[in-house]
């Protein structure tokens, strides 16, 4: 076997034998999904309790307008308001309706004749409020409700949808052809129909909108985590064959350019692997979305070829640095820089997304360390032109073979030195010198 | 493939010229001692030497050709500060470090097994470095050095922190290796090791050569032309005898120019001197050590 697959598949084996490797692959979704999931559970449980506690409000007419018989219809009316949009999953869609019924449910209107009968009711704490139409309403206009106040985020007007409509069905009752009437109180519902570029109907939807925001960053996420930690192995792996003087070994029975070529493509191959489990572990339960989101072969092309290239280029750099260091601390240091570049994208996340083919997410996708984040952005939200895709690939493979030659210059030197931290000046003369 | 030739090789980090002009040979099925005081350019010769670093000029051969890659599979290297990948078993390093040599995978897993076999290890296979002793790991340190069945063997201070039983183990195979007409080069600072053990010699000093040549002859060049005796009293005059003069359990004799040493104890024991020791006089590696490493000091202050 070639000796960089030698090096490759040793590095490879190692890395996703550790244990910190593991767990992060493995534990890294369960960790989110489990952050997420106390986040939600506990917004979901807080708004629950003080629905339950708005249960009853009453309401009292001075103005003599209200037809109470009419309070059953409106209940009723108020279903119409759950979801109907095919837009959303239809497991998404049930459920979020029988929310909405057990919402309606809850705010029951009981009616008073006075306000000193209400008032009695909410001492006995039968009711939480009530509403009052007062004898002038014709004139004013203005209801007056009278109400304990509840807890920081709950409803302060419970049932006030159910009072407008009842005012309203009351005003009308009687008066407009019933039809006219039914659409006063009940006025238009908004159906929405997405169509695609041949403006046909687009199944897909609302969702495929927030998935284009989501995918670019959950991908340039993934990618700056896994070149993080698979570049903290890399860096640790280097400074311990430092410290132990293995790789005076290793150095005498290959080059330093095969030895840090094997590490760099073992650690693409430990990153892809976990990118591969991450994905697994989070689409396995997705593919139930698949049909909602808006997903294109290009993106999966793309992520696909500018993965590994990016992983290549941040694996060579660090290795390259990684070598200067005495420790693992050390190394670290050197290559922060690094792993700040990795994250740039991110930082200019809304620039790239809004405006994912103008000038600055352009002059990114050109630019070897940020060139795989933004170019995958980009690709999230728009179609990026194909010869632009193709030259910011030409950009990374040149600058890999830089990269890659640079490194293990500094990697040859940095290697064989031990004791004292080499200045800027020493790399640079380094770097002209072999 | 196993002379390897020195011609006039220059290497300079900066300023600091670590190895200066050097020229000398090391022949094919010796034992080759590397010497030299600390800092003296032991370590940057041999990483030359294993194309880990390019000279600045001059040229290193392997029987007359430079060190191809393919070559470096029958070069072995063992560094003075050494180390093992800890957390991995004892099989699996040595078969990686064979690999790298360039020897197949079947024929890399036989040749561990038997290694272990022969330093009655077989047991430890399956287990991780860092659970051998450290004895054990030197010896595993050794077996993944000489696994790949190499022609030349190098050898950065291979005794050092190896308790006395290692010492004698490590040595056996070395003999053994000579044995089968590997070239060894040894460097170290242990001088009754180099007189022990190596053929010729080399001390280098600031990057230069100081002392070059088989160890015999070195020792003689720095060495009285004497005998020494341990006998009973030496009286009158000897014809074959210069002079005598007492030391403290001894005799120091020195024949005249050109009488061979047998000539006088054959002298000697006609004229019934009872002789329990006869030997050459000859100053010990370590003083010609000391003696060269200080005059090479005070040349390079002026």
């Amino acid at each position: 076997m070639n000796k960089t697959l030698l090096v490759a598949r040793r590095e490879y084996i190692s890395t996703v034998r550790r244990k910190g490797f593991i767990i992060t692959t493995l534990g890294l979704p369960f960790i989110i999904t489990l952050f997420y999931g106390i986040m939600g559970g506990a917004a979901y449980f807080a708004m629950r309790q003080t629905r339950e506690k708005t249960d009853r409000i009453g309401l009292v007419d001075e103005s003599g307008l209200i037809q109470l018989a009419l309070l059953e219809k409106v209940m009723q009316s108020e279903e119409g308001r759950v979801v109907q949009s095919e837009e959303v999953p239809p497991m998404f869609r049930d459920r979020a309706n029988a929310e909405a019924r057990k919402m309606i449910g809850k705010t029951e209107l009981q009616p008073f004749k006075t306000r000193a009968d209400a008032n009695q009711a909410f001492l006995r704490k039968e009711i939480r409020g009530y509403y009052a139409v007062p004898a002038d309403f014709l004139q004013t206009g203005k209801v007056e409700l009278e109400i304990k106040k509840g807890l920081f985020m709950s409803d302060s007007s419970p049932g006030w949808n159910q009072v407008r409509k009842l005012i309203t069905a009351s005003l009308v009752e009687g008066r407009l052809d019933p039809a006219i009437a039914q659409r006063v109180w009940t006025p238009a519902t908004l159906k929405t129909q997405a169509l695609n570029d041949a403006g046909k109907p687009d199944q897909r939807g609302q969702y495929a909108e927030i998935s284009s925001f989501a995918i670019p960053y959950a991908f340039v996420i993934l990618f700056m985590l896994s070149v993080m930690s698979g570049a903290g192995y890399l860096m640790q792996g280097i400074s311990e064959e430092k410290e132990n003087r293995v790789i005076e070994i290793l150095l005498s029975s290959v080059t330093p350019e095969q030895l840090l070529a094997g590490k760099i493509i073992g650690l693409c191959g430990a990153g892809l692997t976990q990118i591969t489990a991450w994905v697994t572990i989070v689409a396995l339960p997705s593919l139930y979305f698949l049909p909602f989101l808006d997903l294109r072969w290009d993106q999966l092309i793309i992520a696909l070829v500018f993965f590994p290239l990016g992983y290549l280029v941040y694996g060579s750099l660090m290795g390259g640095t990684a070598s200067l260091g005495n420790n693992f601390r050390e190394s670290q240091q050197a290559s922060m820089v690094w792993t700040l570049s990795a994250v740039v994208p991110l930082f200019f996340f809304t620039a790239i997304i809004s405006q994912p083919n103008g000038t600055f997410a352009r002059v990114l996708s050109y630019i070897p360390l940020t060139a795989p984040g933004t170019i995958v952005m980009r690709a999230g939200v728009t179609h990026v032109p194909w010869w632009e895709v193709g030259t910011s690939a030409a950009v990374l493979i040149a600058s890999l073979f830089v990269i890659i030659r640079l490194s293990s210059k500094l990697f040859r030197m940095g290697t064989l030195m031990y004791g004292k931290k080499p200045t800027m000046v020493e790399i640079v003369r380094w770097l002209r010198a072999s | 493939m196993n002379k390897i030739t020195f011609e006039n090789v220059t290497k300079q980090f900066g300023s600091k010229v670590a190895v200066a002009g050097l020229s000398f040979e090391i022949p094919s099925g010796r034992v080759f001692g590397l010497l030299g005081p600390n800092g003296a350019g032991k370590t940057t010769l041999i990483r030359m030497l294993m194309d880990i670093i390019k000279p600045d000029s001059g040229t290193i051969l392997y029987d007359g050709h430079p060190l191809a890659e393919s070559d470096k599979d029958r070069v072995t290297y063992l560094p003075e500060e050494r180390g093992l990948y800890r957390k991995e078993k004892v099989r699996d390093v040595l078969e990686y470090f064979a690999l790298l040599k360039g020897i197949s995978r079947s024929d890399a897993r036989s040749r561990t097994l038997k290694f272990l076999a022969r330093l009655e290890m077989s047991d430890v296979a399956l287990r991780k470095v860092e659970e051998l002793s450290k004895g054990n790991q030197q010896k595993i340190q050794i077996a993944a050095t000489l696994i790949s069945d190499p022609e030349v063997i190098i050898l950065d201070e291979p005794f050092a922190g190896l308790d006395p039983l290692n010492v004698q183990l490590a040595k056996a195979v070395m003999a053994e290796e000579r044995s089968k007409g590997k070239t060894i080069l040894l460097s170290t600072h242990q001088m009754n090791q180099v007189e022990e053990l190596c053929d010729d010699l080399l001390m280098i000093n600031f990057g230069r050569q100081v002392l070059y040549g088989t160890v015999e002859s070195i020792v003689q060049r720095y060495s009285e032309p004497a005998l020494i005796l341990e006998c009973s009293p030496i009286s009158g005059e000897i014809p074959e005898i210069e002079r005598v003069v007492a030391e403290n359990k001894h005799w120091k004799v020195y024949p005249k120019p050109g009488v061979a040493p047998t000539a006088v104890l054959k002298s000697l024991i006609d004229r019934g001197v009872q002789i329990e020791r006869f030997q050459k006089a000859t100053t010990p590696l370590e003083q010609i050590f000391i003696k060269v490493a200080r005059e090479s000091a005070q040349e390079a202050r002026q």
